[in-house]
């Protein structure tokens, strides 16, 4: 029994992401700092990435709809954007909040944690009432908190992906801790991860990947979450809105999951509150589930949950910088958008 | 620009004569990439910077978080001198070292004896007869040996996060956590290989004025920061960063970012030469079925490696 831990994103946000909030900030948002809706998306990780932690990434796109505020969103008109609004076709969209400050000083006291907890009980509040089942994109909710220094062209940002707090392994000789709202919410793996080729023939790998993407990509796109019933030589995808009738139709449960991870023995962020939300939902204790990253490194991880999630310990969730503190990050964009260092660089 | 405004489109297909592309062919060459690497999609970019002659949807190739392992002057050490040859039409024309008397048509091809490191699987060859294999011929036209650049320093993590530390303090308080993985726990501060890939954006556009593909580059540092133009020039080889490698906007992109482009003025002839060969090569050996234009993205991207060695963006064919 290890502890199964998730791999937080590596956040790219690419400089036309500072341009279109700069412009926003100057013709349409001016003094006005009401959190907003904003979509960036992940993706599987590259062909030959090994050992690389998930990017996420946010562009120029992330601002789809400037009208529509972040909570709590309408799941049955949720416009998951797509190629259309300039998201890549194979990138699975995520929705998140934004808080642009309008000064450092803003920035710096905002409450982070009051933040985050409000971040998180939006994803609760989805589990909750059933939304998340529908819209597992809701799962994956994010806030981003920026400061746009638009004089020196400096931009302080900070990402959180809330999650809810998960408690150390029990150790071997203590009591199992019982499904009751009193024990802290644990994952574990009770084997170690496997290669999805120690289970699976390569001609179901190559037979899955085509149907995952079919069944994910355009313009059959569908969430980036699913059961998997294997009858023969066939492979059935079941949403999770159907969760119930299929698990009550098996005992060895099987998750597919993109993960935009490529690390050997670790899946991406986005998995733990889908666990989150079978844990609470289905009482679920025991899953295989299949950490999907493309032909050859897709893993087989057998979790084991016990306690249940909850917002009485503190959620987690603020990436941490590359120095692994608790502190937001900043781009200093002067030599790409000042336009006298531009003009002295032009050639 | 307006250069590429007042050039009238192309239509009649030359590429065998001068290794110009049509729009048309443009986007055919393009449809073949996508299909036989995935990795490559069509994006339709910004509406207002549309260029009529291309498809609404298919106006410029892209592909995405592209991995980036090592810097140039890594690998221009590794192979030292003798890993750049000066690829010329006219083998009579050799250069000095100072580089005087180069013909002026000739591209110097880099770290020769460098394989991309995906280059490696049996199954993923070269377009038919191999890319490589004409890259190769053209490489053995001329050769000329240059020295490889000084060692710049290593990176290191900006000063920024020392100025937020000032700012900031030590940090927020967060619960520890068992499910979230620390940096230390997954080695990245410890990997080398971690610390310094970068990745990619790379895109492909269409020139009219040069009538041939353009590469577009925006790229992230490990930690996920966007790449100054200074730090893109490093993964350029060094012949051609800040000559055929500048600061442009993208034709395509919209919010105005800036994009290190590679420079088209010398990609037709290049481009022309790889395709004659390829069609001698084929008259050769009695197949007379010549060079087919959707060929012409993948022998691109392969001669583009050779600006940007250590990118490892996908060229390769399962066949």
């Amino acid at each position: 029994m290890s502890p199964l831990q998730f791999s937080q994103f590596t956040c790219a946000v690419s400089t036309s992401f500072w341009h279109r909030l700069r412009d926003l900030k100057l013709d349409a948002f001016r003094l006005d700092d009401q959190k907003r809706q904003i979509w960036a998306s992940y993706s599987l990780p590259s062909h030959d990435a090994t050992n690389s932690p998930p990017i996420f990434s946010l562009g120029y796109e992330a601002f789809t709809d400037l009208a529509v505020p972040p909570a709590p969103l309408d799941v049955a008109h949720l416009a998951i954007p797509s190629a259309a609004d300039g998201f890549p076709s194979s990138a699975i969209p995520v929705p998140g909040t934004i808080i642009n400050t309008n000064t450092l000083d803003e920035f710096k006291s905002l409450d982070k944690r009051q933040a985050l907890a409000d971040a998180a009980q939006l994803v609760w509040d989805d589990i909750q009432s059933g939304a998340a089942l529908a819209c597992p994109d809701l799962l994956s909710r994010f806030l981003l908190v920026t400061f746009a220094d638009l004089k020196k062209f400096k931009f302080y940002y900070w990402f959180a992906f809330p999650s809810f707090s998960i408690a150390p392994t029990p150790a071997p000789s203590a009591t199992p801790p019982e499904a009751s709202a009193g024990n802290p919410w644990t994952v574990t793996l009770h084997a170690p991860p496997r290669a999805l080729g120690d289970d699976w023939s390569a001609s179901d790998i190559s037979s899955l990947v085509s149907a995952v993407k079919q069944h994910t990509l355009p313009p059959s796109s569908s969430t980036p979450v699913f059961f998997i019933s294997r009858h023969a030589d066939t492979i059935q995808f079941i949403p999770l809105s159907s969760a119930s009738s299929y698990l009550a139709s098996t005992t060895s449960p099987l998750l597919l999951f993109i993960d935009p991870s490529s690390l050997p023995t670790n899946p991406a962020w986005p998995l733990r509150n889908i666990l989150a939300l079978l844990r609470l939902s289905f009482s679920l204790s025991r899953i295989d589930v299949l950490a999907f990253r493309g032909l050859t490194s897709s893993l087989i991880l057998p979790v084991t949950m016990s306690g249940l999630p909850s917002l009485s310990t503190p959620p987690t969730g603020w990436v941490p910088n590359a120095k692994g503190q608790l502190l937001p990050r900043l781009v200093d964009l002067s030599s790409a958008m000042d336009p006298r260092l531009l003009s002295a660089s032009a050639v | 620009s307006v250069r590429e405004q007042l050039t009238p489109i192309a239509t009649k297909s030359s590429f065998l004569q001068t290794g110009t592309l049509t729009p048309e062919e443009f986007v055919r060459a393009g449809d073949f990439l996508v299909d036989k690497c995935p990795t490559w999609t069509w994006a339709a970019g910004a509406e207002a910077k549309r260029k009529g002659y291309l498809p609404n949807d298919k106006q410029f190739l892209i592909t995405r978080k592209v991995p980036c392992r090592k810097r140039v002057w890594e690998i221009e050490s590794e192979y030292g001198n003798e890993s750049e040859r000066l690829v010329s039409v006219d083998s009579a024309t050799v250069a000095n070292p100072a580089g005087e008397e180069v013909d002026p048509d000739s591209w110097i091809e880099t770290h020769v004896g460098h394989v991309a490191s995906h280059a490696a699987p049996v199954d993923a060859e070269i377009v038919d007869e191999g890319v490589d294999a004409l890259a190769q011929r053209a490489a053995a036209l001329s050769v000329q040996q240059t020295s490889a650049p000084d060692r710049p320093a290593e990176d290191e993590i900006p000063d920024i996060e020392e100025e937020l530390e000032g700012e900031f303090g030590t940090g927020l308080d967060q619960p520890a956590d068992a499910g979230t993985l620390s940096a230390q726990s997954a080695g990245f501060e410890n990997s080398s290989n971690i610390i310094k890939t970068r990745t990619y954006d790379m895109s492909i556009s269409y020139d009219n004025y040069y009538k041939t593909p353009r590469v577009f580059l925006a790229g992230f540092t490990p930690t996920g920061t966007p790449l100054t133009p200074q730090q893109i020039f490093e993964d350029v080889s060094s012949e051609h960063a800040h000559k055929t490698a500048t600061v442009e906007q993208h034709p395509h992109e919209r919010g105005g970012a800036t994009f290190v482009g590679v420079h088209p003025c010398k990609h037709a002839e290049v481009m022309r030469r790889i395709v004659q060969m390829g069609e001698e090569q084929s008259e050769g050996q009695g197949e007379g079925k010549g060079m087919k234009v959707e060929w012409y993205m993948m022998i691109f991207l392969k001669f583009i490696s050779s600006v940007l060695p250590t990118v490892d963006y996908d060229y390769t064919v399962s066949l």
